[in-house]
């Protein structure tokens, strides 16, 4: 096939037109050579942008029509059912956007379904930057920039929830006012401010509408803006693999193809939205008829992203409220309306300052983690997880209760109960099924894949034939190497440039950093000194083997093929060359371990950096490496 | 019946008695051992006809008939449905949910779903008071405010949902969060594992 | 700055795919110069980046892809067409009705969902079976600049800060932040009028002696009597105003938000000791009414349960004993449900006593606190 590299005429003249004003040439192939790493999680954050987008095209579609006004009428319009009943101008203007305004039922829907889909996004989206760890340095300013969409969505899709006035919406808008009342002084005042007056007032839809299509958008569309230029800049993260390394990205280029991708997939979002809206009803208002202080329905729920705050309302005793000198402060609103919210976004914005703070590692990464490799930071994601998760689940114990025939109190025990314990059972859970994992890929690493395959060697000796991992594996395996050189850095915590134990960790803070790190590294399944064993594969498959070995494998530095090798050069040990630090670090790990009676077999197998011998493991012996099931295999 | 356990909420069930030996059973009761209980006017429809009650099909078609044209003509006859629902929504929805769908009550009891009810179940419900269900009687809501309420509760549960075919059972957001997760993210999320699929031969 | 390709992968059977992978020499090195570490510079690819490795699918199985795509484009024309023959189809009119709404509001999804999903998969085909599949590979920015780069910025920004006059001058720097300040306060100020001060208006409801009662959603005023038959009986009630124009029930939303209330009529004997004999006093004849807004945030607290006396709010479960001045047994709720002290007047109307003793609604800073 000919390559066409001469622009068509017209097309060259528009290039020529414009560098001709923006000298654009070297700067735009820059950009069109821009590589994205190929994986569906890195999509994630696309949805939402796409979800966005699609928010934005419908919701301006959307205020043709509507009118934001709590003027109240009395219905007189297409939709017979509600003839007669008393309303405000914003639920009748609803109404006519979905009996009167073809396709208006259809994009309503679309643009609600694409409100609840584009939070979901984003909290997937957040969790795989969490887990990957990619929130780390050079990215944690795009991660705040995140937090701030994420915050600011779930304030956007409450705001128009409450827009159409109709009865459970209001009822969010009352919630919303509760909680603000609660504030001790000013809570009254920013009340009457808000509301324009008492509630309901006239005022709140008008001000949630300007707030809901023009300011919170606004800030929105400039923070996705801004979060996805940084992206630009800095480029994507990747996951490890064969050439990916913190200094260099390999995926697929915008220009031609990843362009066409991410176009397609824009396609296919609206598209899942778009049949959704048009087959599964959502958010009926004009079933659930319109506001009124005095009504309320049971099983009434805010949206799903809302869930978790109504959960903590629910859940939250009353137990801590108080007075000052006659003034009421009601704990049991303020805990969970504003605490909890700042607690679960305070922590996400604080940890990747935490974590660096606690490991030291001030490297540039972009390469991710494998979860299974930062243990701890794993485990406190669950644990995230699970708190916001218990917290979701109990904004809807009364339809859990009815559902499932439990008494209404039981299930608020249950989940108050449930929100200490269940975030410690998935720290723990999480960190040793990781612990787990990582001992299985060491497995991979030494003994290759079990075959299945029993062989007989000439000395008669059976072997079970382990089938080498392949090269992309290994490089993925290996990963794990630069994530222990993280751990051998966080030694440098307690340990100044010159080997000498810094004053610095003498002090509380400086212990309790001290403290926090032995805590994130002690447990490891160390990497470093195992050595890459082949396996055995069948006779007549070695012959294979050698015949395909390309001639430019031996390019790869330290990858001596077949046989066994040795993974990369040992690491720098600092701990090694400055023993003093050690014992400062032992000094605090010996604050939290365990006795080492009282330590399992289990844990002892684990490495930890608690004594200058124990600091580099010993080459893994046979004797305590080797699973029973898997046979030496002749060495 | 008889109740298992007097503790625990009957559900509603299909009833084992035919509809003469619940009147039978009435009569008796009346006579020897209580007072009648309140006064249902006329003309509400009674319960649904069973097929086990009627020999051939035949009849038992022109009995829902009847009775579905009876129930039309209930709540043809209701002349404020608007009333009916502000009605509803002050006095039944906190309990039995806006779609009658019913909710959770306190020690394990609910409130039970109202779109099986006859217009003649929610009256006497309404005048009787089942379970833990406060009274309603007709000095406070007239038995023509009852036909406005009854009316709009039957004309909500068989409008059709304009939204599509599919209305979650009617259970508002929970079910909206649920789906919106477990099936449009899923299947966006399917898209980008196409887009993104490793193509390669091996490994 | 160049590219590199490191690595292709091909579809099952494409080609000769036995090879094995191929990373470039310079693996660990940033300087990567796509000439240099491509052995075998355009061999079989003229395509925009260098590749040693790069196979296009073979013209058939292009010209397969292609085809795939043009289905789905074809598809997604033929959708979209439909969707525009499905606006039409459906007359305004005729959507008022639920049931038609139904079926223009599925023909519309369905149609513009297919319609996109055809562009979309379209797309996807194209990229993954007409275009060749490579990765390449290219540098990440060095981080941090070198140090001789930030030095000149650092001379540069500071020399002309200098040169500015703003740190060396003082007073005309103080002068500037502080001709900033009036102005930063005055948005905050400029929003002052967006409502009216609190005062004492959340603490006072428009219930007052000698007004008469309602059942919410009629205009017929509740006699004592009405609740009298049976113990056990419960009503929403709103005050008795004449209905203006503006409200055809007499009450603007805002006054039903703090006057609502619910009427229980108790069996003599279910009062549990806790009432006070004041509270004894409001209420008539074994009728009580409690405020009806929950005193945790505001949603109406309605769920009465005849036989435990509870009255549960269905947004966040807090309880309250009606037998026991609507004391909180249990939930988030901190306060009791006001009580509003009833009677009748000489026809056996009900009327309210006076107004509620506390402040109704969602608990605010002074609302324990007297006048």
């Amino acid at each position: 096939m000919s390559t066409n590299t001469d622009a068509p005429k017209a097309l060259r003249n528009t290039g020529n037109y414009i560098d001709d004003r923006f000298h654009l040439a070297k700067t735009g192939e820059k950009n069109l050579r821009k590589v994205f790493p190929n994986h569906w999680s890195f999509m994630l954050g696309e949805i939402a942008l796409y979800s966005f987008i699609i928010l934005i095209i419908t919701g301006i579609w959307l205020t043709l029509w509507f009118k934001p006004s709590m003027a109240e009428i009395v219905y007189d319009g297409s939709y017979e059912r509600l003839n007669g009943v008393a309303m405000s101008e914003a639920y009748a203007s609803t109404l006519y956007i979905d009996f009167d305004v073809r396709g208006g039922f259809l994009i309503r829907q679309i643009h609600h379904w694409a409100a609840l889909i584009f939070v979901a996004a984003l909290v997937v989206h957040m969790l795989r930057v969490f887990f990957t760890g990619a929130f780390r340095k050079p990215r944690e300013i795009n991660w705040l920039i995140g937090i701030a969409i994420f915050a600011l969505a779930m304030v956007e899709g409450l705001f128009g929830y409450s827009l159409p006035d109709d009865l459970p919406s209001g009822m969010g808008v009352r919630i919303l006012q509760g909680v603000i009342l609660a504030l001790p002084v000013i809570g009254t005042y920013l009340s009457m401010f808000l509301f324009g007056g008492e509630f309901p007032g006239e005022d709140i839809i008008t001000r949630l509408y300007m707030l809901h299509i023009l300011l919170i958008p606004g800030i929105l569309l400039a923070l996705i803006v801004l979060h996805v230029l940084i992206l630009w800049h800095q480029k994507h993260t990747q996951y490890p693999g064969l050439g990916r390394t913190d200094r260099k990205v390999v995926g697929t280029p915008m220009f031609p193809a990843f362009a066409v991708k991410a176009g397609g997939f824009f396609f296919l979002t609206f598209a899942v939205t778009t049949v959704m809206s048009g087959f599964v009803q959502v958010n009926p208002i004009h079933l659930f008829g319109p506001f009124t202080p005095t009504s309320i329905t049971s099983g009434l729920q805010p949206d799903w992203y809302m869930g978790f705050m109504e959960g903590s309302l629910r859940i939250f005793p009353n137990w801590f409220d108080f007075q000052i000198a006659g003034y009421a402060v009601p704990t049991a609103v303020l805990v969970p309306g504003l605490v909890i919210p700042g607690l679960i976004f305070g922590a996400l914005a604080v940890w990747p300052f935490m974590e660096q703070w606690i490991t030291g590692d001030k490297r540039h990464h972009n390469v991710g983690d494998r979860p299974r490799n930062a243990p701890v930071r794993t485990g406190l994601g669950v644990a995230g997880v699970v708190f916001y998760g218990v917290l979701w689940a109990a904004g809807s114990n009364d339809v859990l209760a009815e559902t499932f025939h439990i008494s209404l109190y039981w299930t608020t025990y249950f989940f108050r109960v449930a929100l200490i314990v269940g975030p410690i059972l998935g720290f723990i859970i999480a960190k040793r099924i990781c612990l787990g994992l990582q001992r299985r890929d060491l497995e991979t690493l030494e003994h290759g894949y079990e075959s299945g395959i029993i062989q007989q060697l000439p000395s008669g000796e059976f072997i079970e034939v382990h089938r080498e991992p392949s090269e992309e594996t290994v490089s993925v395996l290996e990963s794990k190497l630069e994530r222990e050189k993280i751990l051998a850095a966080q030694r440098s915590v307690t340990i100044d440039q010159h080997g000498v134990e810094s004053p610095e960790s003498r002090s509380l803070v400086g212990r309790l950093r001290a403290w926090l790190s032995h805590w994130y590294t002690k447990d490891n399944v160390s990497f470093e000194g195992a050595e890459l064993h082949r396996g055995h594969p069948p006779e007549h498959e070695r012959e294979e083997i050698e015949r395909r070995r390309p001639p430019g494998a031996a390019e790869h530095p330290g990858r001596e093929r077949p046989g066994r090798r040795q993974l990369r050069p040992g690491l720098c040990h600092a701990g090694e060359r400055f023993p003093t630090g050690l014992r400062a670090s032992d000094r605090a790990g010996r604050q939290v371990g365990p006795p080492p009676a009282a330590r399992t077999k289990h844990q002892a197998a684990l490495s930890r950096p608690q004594h200058p011998s124990q600091l580099r493991p010993p080459p893994f012996s046979r004797e305590t490496r080797r699973e029973p099931q898997n046979p030496p295999g002749g060495f | 019946m008889p109740s298992m356990n007097p503790d625990a909420q009957m559900p509603r069930k299909p009833p084992v008695f035919t509809q003469e030996q619940i009147d039978d059973l009435v009569a008796y009761y009346e006579e020897e051992i209580g007072v009648a209980g309140p006064p249902v006017p006329e003309g509400v429809p009674g319960n649904m006809p069973r097929r086990a009650e009627y020999g051939d099909e035949e009849s038992y078609e022109e009995a829902k008939a009847e009775y579905e044209e009876a129930v039309g003509a209930y709540v043809q006859g209701a002349d404020d449905t608007a009333a009916g629902e502000k009605l509803y929504l002050t006095n039944c929805a906190h309990c039995h949910g806006w779609s009658g769908g019913g909710g959770a009550l306190t020690g394990g009891n609910f409130a039970p779903d109202l779109r099986e009810a006859s217009p003649r179940q929610f009256y006497e419900a309404m005048v009787t008071g089942p379970g833990a269900m406060p009274y309603f009687n007709d000095e406070t809501i007239t038995p023509d405010e009852k036909q406005d309420l009854i009316a709009h509760f039957l004309t909500l549960e068989n409008e059709p949902n304009a939204g599509g075919i599919f209305a979650l059972n009617r259970v508002g957001q929970v079910a909206e969060g649920f789906i919106g997760w477990t099936v449009g993210l899923s299947l966006i999320v399917a898209c980008a594992i196409w887009i993104t699929a490793k193509q390669r031969a091996h490994d | 700055m160049t590219d590199n390709t490191t690595k292709h992968d091909t579809e099952a059977g494409a080609g000769p795919n036995e090879r094995v992978i191929g990373t470039p020499s310079s693996a660990e090195s940033d300087a990567i110069v796509a000439g240099a570490a491509d052995p075998h510079p355009q061999r079989e690819h003229d395509g925009p980046y260098p590749a040693s490795e790069t196979h296009k699918h073979s013209e058939e199985e292009q010209r397969r892809g292609e085809k795939v795509a043009s289905l789905w484009f074809t598809i997604a024309f033929l959708a979209g067409v439909g969707f525009i023959v499905a606006f039409f189809v459906f007359p305004p009119e005729a959507i008022a009705d639920p049931q038609i709404g139904q079926y223009s509001t599925m023909a519309l999804g369905g149609t513009l969902a297919l319609s996109l999903f055809g562009i979309g998969a379209g797309m996807t085909v194209w990229a993954r079976r007409v275009m060749p599949h490579y990765e390449v590979s290219s540098p990440y920015d060095e981080l941090p600049s070198p140090p001789e780069e930030k030095r000149s910025f650092g001379e540069f920004f500071m020399k002309g800060a200098d040169e500015s006059g703003f740190t060396k001058r003082p007073l005309m720097r103080r002068t500037l932040l502080l001709a900033m300040a009036p102005l930063g306060i005055a948005p905050i100020v400029l929003l002052r009028d967006t409502g009216p001060l609190p005062g004492d208006k959340l603490k006072h409801t428009m219930w007052e002696q000698g007004m008469h009662m309602v059942a919410e959603g009629t205009h017929r005023r509740l006699r004592a009597e009405d609740l009298e038959n049976e113990p056990g009986g419960m009503i929403s009630a709103l005050p008795y105003v004449e209905p203006t124009p503006e409200h055809p029930h007499g009450l603007s939303l805002n006054e039903q938000a703090k006057t609502s209330v619910i009427l229980i009529k108790m069996p003599e004997n279910d009062w549990k000791p806790g009432m006070t004999q004041q509270q004894l006093n409001w209420t008539y004849n074994n009728i009580v009414a409690y405020s009806k807004i929950c005193t945790h945030v505001g949603c109406p607290a309605a769920l009465y349960e005849r036989t435990t006396h509870r009255i549960l709010c269905p947004c966040h479960q807090s309880t309250f004993d009606a037998a026991d001045g609507a004391k909180v047994i249990f939930g988030p709720a901190h306060r009791p449900l006001p009580q509003l002290p009833i009677s009748v007047d000489d026809e056996g109307y009900l009327i309210a006593n006076g107004d509620f003793p506390t402040a109704v609604g969602p608990t605010f800073w002074d609302a324990e606190k007297g006048d």
